[in-house]
């Protein structure tokens, strides 16, 4: 059948989301952050230079910006405003490990970049939960930091892997 | 600079009716696959026209099909990073598809762009069309039925396909169904094996240039080289062939010495295309020791294969 796709719905951060318009040329990352207000979606190069605008679209790393937002129907995405367990919440407890980690090991400086690398993190803890110094280069090969010389990020990684899988071994 | 303003986006699953869709519109419609090259055409102001995208995505041609032992067949959806997960890439002659797509970063590009996309996109900084080149990949292409009846399909030899950079045979209407490479298992007299080397200036960017070699080596002491396919990406607005330098080496055991001149001598009057990373120089520079890493690499696999049998 063919259809005009000019509306769409899906799961963003866990809320289902019905009927939002959507223009021919709309791409995921403008409905994330000026329909839907999610903002911590960045919006850098817009062509898939920079990662800033990385999300996960059925737990797979896209860049939003080059993503056909016809493509999000039906789809279950993530973003950064999805990592914390509690979006209303403030505090450092209701964040998750990759952000608390990305805090307390000085992950980032700016901070334009950093919720596309946290979202390159999440997907590459999520598949790997103990990843070396080379897998996360790799994860972050899409991701472009201009503050930080990429070490701390390294660092955070790693701690955060260390954090997520002490949580595990607790609960 | 005009702005893409389409007024129409179609993701269908019927195939019929996007291949008459895409006809009747001609150059008023435009295919996407994984998009992650559209958008750069579409915000250069390449394709100001289009009025309507015709998404493939949904067409069911995400598959990898190898059932038949002596080729496999790529749906032309296929995700690159559905392609290098299931290995097909690695073995059986075709390793040079496997060292393609580990060297396309970032895994976010991965995720989504498509074999086909690869193919169709026809840029000199793609790295997947040398690869597939090297291995004698064919295309199948389908379009709408002139009057009623059946889409039409049509095999082609990715050889034939690339007439400029953005340019293929493709005619408005048609789409790239599959791609398939025929893979070589343990063979008589000799053994198969193939390469991929791509230089950039880091890992994550673009090639300056890219080599995919694929040849057979003679069974026993020899080791001869019997048959031999090298193409070179990065150095021309389409990916090309080297006859010289495989002249140069059938029939031999490769050294460095013989690559080395025959890489020199082939390209010592030809301008090299220069991008903002590599003068046409630089790349003249470069190639041969590209070329004969490559090489070497593709040998070495050969010698290998035969002693592991397989
Ligand atoms: C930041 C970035 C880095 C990249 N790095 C690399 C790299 O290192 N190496 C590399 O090889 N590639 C790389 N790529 C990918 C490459 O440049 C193309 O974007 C990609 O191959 C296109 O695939 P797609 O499925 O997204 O195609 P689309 O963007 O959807 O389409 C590209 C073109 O092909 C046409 N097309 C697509 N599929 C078909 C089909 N089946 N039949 C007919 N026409 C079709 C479309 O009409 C369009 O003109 C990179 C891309 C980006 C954005
Ligand atoms: S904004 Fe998407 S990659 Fe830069
Ligand atoms: S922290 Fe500034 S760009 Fe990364």
């Amino acid at each position: 059948m063919i259809s005009r796709v000019s509306s769409i719905d899906f799961v963003v951060n866990g809320t289902r989301y019905r009927n939002i318009k959507v223009k021919p040329y709309d791409t995921l990352s403008r409905i994330l952050r000026d329909e839907l207000g999610l903002t911590g979606t960045k919006r850098g190069c817009d062509y898939g230079g920079c990662g800033a605008c990385t999300v996960a679209v059925e737990g797979m790393a896209v860049y939003s910006c080059m993503y056909p937002a016809q493509y999000a129907l039906n789809k279950t995405i993530l973003t950064v405003e999805g990592l914390a367990e509690s979006e209303s919440e403030f505090s450092r407890e209701a964040l998750s490990e990759i952000q608390r980690s990305f805090l307390e090991n000085g992950g980032l400086q700016c901070g334009y970049c950093t919720s596309g690398v946290m979202m390159s993190t999440k997907m590459l803890l999520d598949d790997n939960p103990n990843p070396n110094e080379n897998d996360i280069k790799e994860a972050l090969a899409g991701n472009i930091c201009r503050c930080t010389g990429y070490g701390r990020i390294i660092d955070s990684i790693l701690a955060a892997a260390k954090m997520k899988n002490s949580a595990a071994r607790t609960k | 600079m005009a702005l893409f303003r389409p007024n129409d986006f179609v993701l269908s699953s019927d195939k019929g009716e996007v291949l008459e869709k895409l006809k009747a519109e001609g150059k008023r419609a435009h295919i996407i696959a994984g998009g992650t090259g559209f958008y750069e055409l579409a915000r250069r102001g390449y394709i100001p026209e289009v009025k309507t995208v015709v998404s493939i995505m949904q067409l069911g041609l995400s598959y990898i099909d190898h059932e038949q032992s002596a080729f496999v067949r790529i749906g032309a959806t296929t995700t690159l990073q559905q392609l290098l997960e299931s290995r097909i890439g690695d073995s059986n002659g075709i390793e040079a598809i496997g060292d393609a797509l580990r060297e396309i970063r970032p895994l976010q590009i991965r995720n989504v762009a498509t074999v086909g996309g690869e193919v169709c996109i026809s840029v000199p900084i793609v790295d997947l069309p040398t690869a597939l080149l090297a291995c004698s990949a064919k295309l199948t292409i389908i379009r709408a039925p002139s009057d009623k009846g059946a889409a039409e399909e049509i095999e082609t030899n990715l050889d034939d396909f690339y007439i400029d950079a953005f340019l293929t045979k493709l005619k408005y209407g048609e789409i790239v169904k599959e791609v398939t490479i025929p893979l070589h298992r343990a063979e008589k007299n000799s053994h198969i094996a193939s390469a991929f080397v791509k230089f950039g200036r880091t890992a994550y960017d673009f090639n300056l240039v890219n080599v995919a070699v694929q040849l057979s080596v003679d069974r026993g002491n020899q080791k001869k080289v019997n048959s031999v396919r090298i193409f070179l990406g990065g150095i021309k607005r389409t990916p090309i062939r080297a006859p010289e330098i495989e002249q140069k080496i059938l029939a031999k055991v490769p050294d460095e010495k013989m690559i080395t001149e025959a890489t020199k001598s082939m390209f010592a009057k030809t301008k090299l295309l220069p991008s903002v990373h590599g003068s046409s120089e630089y790349k003249r520079e470069v190639l041969p020791v590209v070329i004969l890493d490559c090489l070497s690499r593709a040998y070495a696999r050969a010698i290998e294969n035969e002693q592991s049998g397989r």
